[in-house]
């Protein structure tokens, strides 16, 4: 018993010195996939569906990206708040589902000639793109904060001051 | 720890220049040894022939009774500190001292314990998050010196590892590294060009010029009793004072100086009787009591000492007076010998 307590402190106290690597390489990790989601919902027959939408979901996609990132340094450095931030815009990628894809997918124009908005291979590979970050994300937030309250737990009880 | 056998070292580059000649050395287990020697002696060509950075032309070396001569670096077991550092600008100190061991996938907390304990035997502690360009020049020489040691080598190579310190930081390292060594018990290997270093770290100093090692002994030994001219000469400061003096009639003359002989340097030199030799005094040897002039040129006040240049003849000559002395130019002052050594004036070597 002693000895696993031992291992356990040792591997605290390496927390001390090494960069939460995990959870940032996945946050960076569900960056690409985003980007993959991103360059496959426009790919579509029909040009003049997405108008309005397509400008506020570029900007969330930029918006998402950035947070991303600084949520990915933060959480490197045991920052717990950015785990936080990690879980929420994972849970906003299952909530993009409902708005964009399932909207698409639903929808057949025929100004042209009649056509879906978005395949049904389309639809399930952007859904995959969509869940797989989302949980990604959401993974790394989750251990991201849970390492981080653990480094600042044991910095408390060898009397160390938290980094600012 | 180790012991290391030079069995007649040599090493042509290929361009047929000889950089060490015939270089035989047995270094005991936890012994500290220091290359010195003027630059292009060959003393680091010899360190990094050790540590395998350089192919060994001809000879054996052999570490623990293991013939080493022509084994890559990798696996002998050594760790070399560098000159340079040669630390990993974008690893803090923590990563660049736990790399090595990192390389050979130790177990990661093994690791951490290593690399803490010797964090806190050099004080690096409170140093670990940082980069090395956060760090002072002091600070950057003992992360080098934390990565040798976690490794836990068999030898330590230390390739002038001081040199790009100031000379306060210098001194105060010296100290730490001595320290170190006798923390760790370790055999380490030390090159450097500068005597004071030599001096003060050394089990046993290797007097290297010009490929060839001059003299093997301890630090007092290569001082008090030097093998010949240049070991004479690079050894002590201010270096040794030379004239040229002629053995004659229970004596020494020469320019502007005549020594009295005792009966024992008489004899020590009775084969020289009629011929030129080499006197050899120390600054330290000068004193302020005989019946030589040495003419005042200049007076260097070091606090507890003077070092008083002039002229004895025609010949350079310094003093090093123990008290805080006020010659001027062109002053005389009387001086004598307390101590000399003569050297053969054509094979250099010293008279006994």
């Amino acid at each position: 018993m002693d000895a696993f307590d031992n291992s356990v402190n040792i591997k605290k106290d390496r927390m001390r010195f090494s960069k939460n690597k995990l959870p940032a390489n996945l946050t960076l990790l569900a960056i690409l996939i985003n980007v993959f989601y991103f360059v496959s919902i426009y790919k579509s027959n029909v040009r003049y569906y997405y108008t309005f939408s397509m400008f506020l979901s570029v900007i969330y996609n930029l918006m998402f990206m950035l947070a991303c990132f600084l949520s990915s340094e933060g959480i490197k450095n045991y920052k717990p708040m950015y785990g936080i931030v990690l879980i929420i815009v994972g849970a906003l990628q299952f909530l993009r589902i409902i708005y964009f894809p399932v909207k698409a997918h639903q929808t057949t124009v025929t100004a042209e000639s009649q056509a879906m908005v978005m395949e049904t291979a389309q639809f399930i590979r952007v859904i995959i793109y969509l869940v797989s970050s989302g949980v990604t994300l959401i993974a790394a937030g989750v251990i991201g904060y849970v390492r981080s309250k653990i480094l600042a737990d044991y910095r408390k009880t060898i009397g160390e001051e938290q980094p600012a | 720890m180790a012991e290391l056998k030079l069995q007649h070292l040599d090493k042509i580059y290929d361009n047929k220049v000889q950089a060490v000649y015939d270089f035989n050395l047995d270094v005991k287990d936890g012994e500290f040894i220091v290359l010195v020697g003027p630059s292009g002696c060959g003393k680091s060509t010899t360190l990094r022939m050790i540590a395998g950075l350089e192919d060994i032309t001809s000879g054996t070396l052999i570490i623990d009774g293991k013939d080493v001569t022509r084994m890559p670096p990798k696996y002998r077991d050594e760790a070399m500190v560098f000159q340079n550092y040669a630390l990993y600008g974008h690893m803090t100190v923590y990563e660049n001292m736990a790399f090595s061991l990192m390389l050979r996938k130790e177990n990661k907390n093994v690791i951490h314990q290593k690399v803490m304990a010797a964090a806190e035997i050099l004080g690096l502690t409170s140093q670990l998050n940082k980069k090395p360009k956060q760090l002072s020049g002091g600070q950057r020489q003992r992360v080098a010196m934390g990565r040798a040691i976690v490794r836990n080598p068999k030898v330590f190579l230390f390739d002038e590892p001081l040199s790009n310190l100031d000379a306060k930081l210098r001194g105060a390292m010296r100290r730490e590294i001595l320290l170190l060594h006798k923390r760790l018990k370790a055999t380490i290997l030390y090159v450097t060009h500068d005597q004071t270093e030599a001096l003060t770290l050394a089990d046993r100093i290797v007097c290297m010029s010009m490929g060839h090692v001059q003299q093997i002994g301890t630090p007092l030994e290569l001082y008090d009793t030097p093998n010949n001219l240049f070991v004479a000469s690079f050894i002590g400061l201010p270096p040794m004072n030379f004239f040229d003096v002629k053995v004659e009639g229970g004596a020494l003359l020469g320019d502007g100086l005549t020594v009295a002989l005792t009966e024992e340097q008489k004899n020590l030199l009775s084969s020289y009787e009629g011929k030129e030799i080499v006197l050899g005094v120390r600054p330290e040897n000068i004193v302020e009591n005989g019946d030589i002039a040495l003419k005042v040129f200049n007076n260097e006040n070091l606090g507890q000492n003077t070092l008083v240049h002039g002229h004895i003849g025609s010949k350079k000559a310094v003093a090093k007076l123990h008290y805080w002395a006020n010659y001027k130019p062109n002053d005389v002052i009387k001086v004598g010998f307390d101590r000399m050594l003569f050297f053969d004036k054509e094979t250099t070597n010293v008279i006994r």
